[in-house]
């Protein structure tokens, strides 16, 4: 009987501790079997937590759970290796330190093996899309469901998708390392591109599930911390600039959408469900970016979501200061988004009309299918009052691929239009 | 106040299935509910059993060993409960969240008792 359980209170465990858990567990598991057996690592986590789940239910939730998952885990991965008769190679080859019962794992390890992790998916062998898979099965502690989900895809897609990478992992022998100084810039820009694709994945208005893209959004910005806060990375300001932009940007996630999934333009926004720990967190990143003399574009696209997320409506935003950054920008990226974007600054500092000209100038270069293009310079015709031509606009923005949701926010504004012309 | 063994089978282990957020979760609401109980004095005693075992079968002088047998079907945890009656007893099992997660099947069963002896 046990009835020294009876009586004591079950703890509560944190939020998200089984999925963080996992995915630090994976990190500090796998360099010991090396990253060709990742997918072992990630059995025993996942054995692991189906162990903590027969025993807590019962008995409630040990004082440090976290060290119980670690020693469990530890013990399978010791049998595991005994087990599969690696033992004998694996002594006589590895170059890590060897797993024994008295391997402790410390916090520096557990961040350490988390942004070797890290830089191990965002290996360029993999295409983006299997790197953001790959980032959310083993980092984020994602099951494939909830990456299919978030994808809008199946299963299988991503479960070859996942397979196929590790894979490729184990066939180019990739390192389980952080990168060394020749190249670790170059790595770090690629690790930073997949994990603001992976943040932008979760803040598109278009497709998915409202809850599972915010928390891919809060995942990326978890992933960014893991960098920002490394000693390693100390002076380099892009993972600063990256995340304050995460940040800055997340804040006005639950503000894009009404209760009925419709998307609200941000000069509609209720700016007091900005939230404001999170620009409070974006302002105090972007003031450690250290000065350097280059540039990041995350750090032009921060101080630009600043000047939105500090300005008490849409009116009093600094628009000066947005354009003089879109002006920076565009000497780094001369994309069409990028000058299209500035052309809104322009028009709100130089007027509508600068504006219309602007994009026109510029309308050969926008790719056929873009139709952000079409609504903003019909927006801009609806603020000189040329109804009529912003109905055509919208109109043939309506031809594009265009998400339910943003069909039926131009067919409102097509509304508005026909009113302004009575 | 009679007591009641309720015996939880499990038909393979769907658990693995779920995703770490979903076995949190579960962990979470069972936890919790078996926490409750204890709390009330309603459960006296709750196991987990592992998967594995053995079975000794046969007479005195002719006993074997055997490896359990691993069927679809297995006993995975028990409860030790009290209450006035097998309704209650009943009742009280219809609330196990465990049911939320999956097909799960537990036998509640009366402790014997001989009026007057125990």
């Amino acid at each position: 009987m046990n009835s020294e359980t009876s009586g004591k209170e079950s703890k509560a465990l944190a939020e998200h501790f089984f999925r963080l858990e996992y995915a630090k567990i994976v990190a500090v598991i796998t360099p010991y079997f090396g990253l060709s057996k990742i997918d072992l690592a990630e059995d025993i986590v996942q054995d692991t937590l189906l162990e903590a789940i027969h025993t807590w239910e019962y008995k409630g939730i040990p004082d440090n759970p976290a060290a119980w998952l670690y020693t469990v885990a530890k013990n399978k991965a010791l049998n595991s290796l005994k087990r599969i008769e690696i033992e004998k190679k694996y002594i006589e080859s590895t170059t890590y330190p060897l797993l024994t019962s008295e391997t402790t794992f410390s916090e520096e390890q557990i961040a350490d093996d988390q942004l070797r992790m890290m830089f191990a998916c965002c290996n360029p062998a993999i295409s983006q899309d299997a790197q953001i898979s790959l980032i959310l099965k083993t980092l984020c502690g994602l099951s494939i469901g909830e990456i299919a989900n978030a994808f809008v895809t199946s299963n299988e897609t991503i479960n070859k998708r996942l397979v196929r990478a590790r894979k490729v992992l184990k066939d180019i022998q990739a390192p389980f390392e952080i990168p060394n100084d020749q190249v670790l810039e170059e790595r770090l820009i690629a690790v930073h591109k997949t994990v603001f694709l992976l943040f932008n994945e979760g803040y598109s208005t278009s497709k998915g599930d409202q809850l599972i893209n915010y928390e891919l959004c809060l995942e990326a910005i978890r992933l960014t911390e893991l960098i920002s806060n490394h000693p390693k990375f100390a002076s380099h300001s892009s993972p600063h600039a990256l995340l304050a932009l995460m940040l800055l940007n997340a804040s006005r996630f639950k503000a894009r959408m009404a209760d009925d999934g419709a998307i609200i333009r941000m000069v509609d926004q209720d700016r007091s469900l900005w939230d404001q720990r999170l620009i409070g967190l974006g302002l105090q990143h972007l003031g450690k970016i250290p000065d350097h003399n280059e540039v990041s574009i995350y750090h032009i696209l921060a101080t630009i979501s600043a000047y939105h997320c500090t300005s008490k409506n849409y009116e009093s935003t600094n628009w000066e200061g947005i354009l003089k950054m879109y002006d920076v920008l565009i000497s780094i990226d001369n994309s069409s988004l990028v000058r299209l974007n500035r052309a809104i600054a322009l028009a709100k500092v130089e007027g509508a009309k600068a504006g219309i000209k602007e994009l026109l100038n510029i309308e050969k270069t926008i790719p056929p299918a873009y139709h952000l293009f079409h609504t903003t310079l019909a927006e801009l015709y609806m603020e000189t009052e040329q109804f009529d031509i912003a109905i055509i606009w919208f109109q043939e923005a309506l031809k594009l691929k265009v998400s339910n949701k943003e069909k039926q926010l131009i067919t409102n504004r097509i509304e508005v239009c026909s009113q302004g012309l009575k | 106040m009679k007591e009641f063994m309720a015996f939880i089978y499990t038909q393979g282990d769907h658990m693995a299935e779920m995703s770490p957020a979903e076995q949190q979760d579960h962990v979470e609401r069972v936890g919790g509910y078996i926490q409750s109980l204890m709390g009330n004095g309603t459960m006296k005693g709750a196991q987990p059993l592992e998967m594995s075992g053995i079975t000794i079968s046969g007479t005195k002088d002719n006993l074997h060993d055997s490896p359990f047998n691993e069927t679809k079907e297995i006993i995975g945890g028990y409860y030790h409960l009290v209450a006035d009656s097998i309704e209650e007893v009943a009742d009280v099992i219809r609330k196990d969240p465990r049911f939320e997660d999956g097909p799960w099947k537990i036998e509640i069963r009366p402790i014997r008792v001989v009026q007057g002896i125990n």
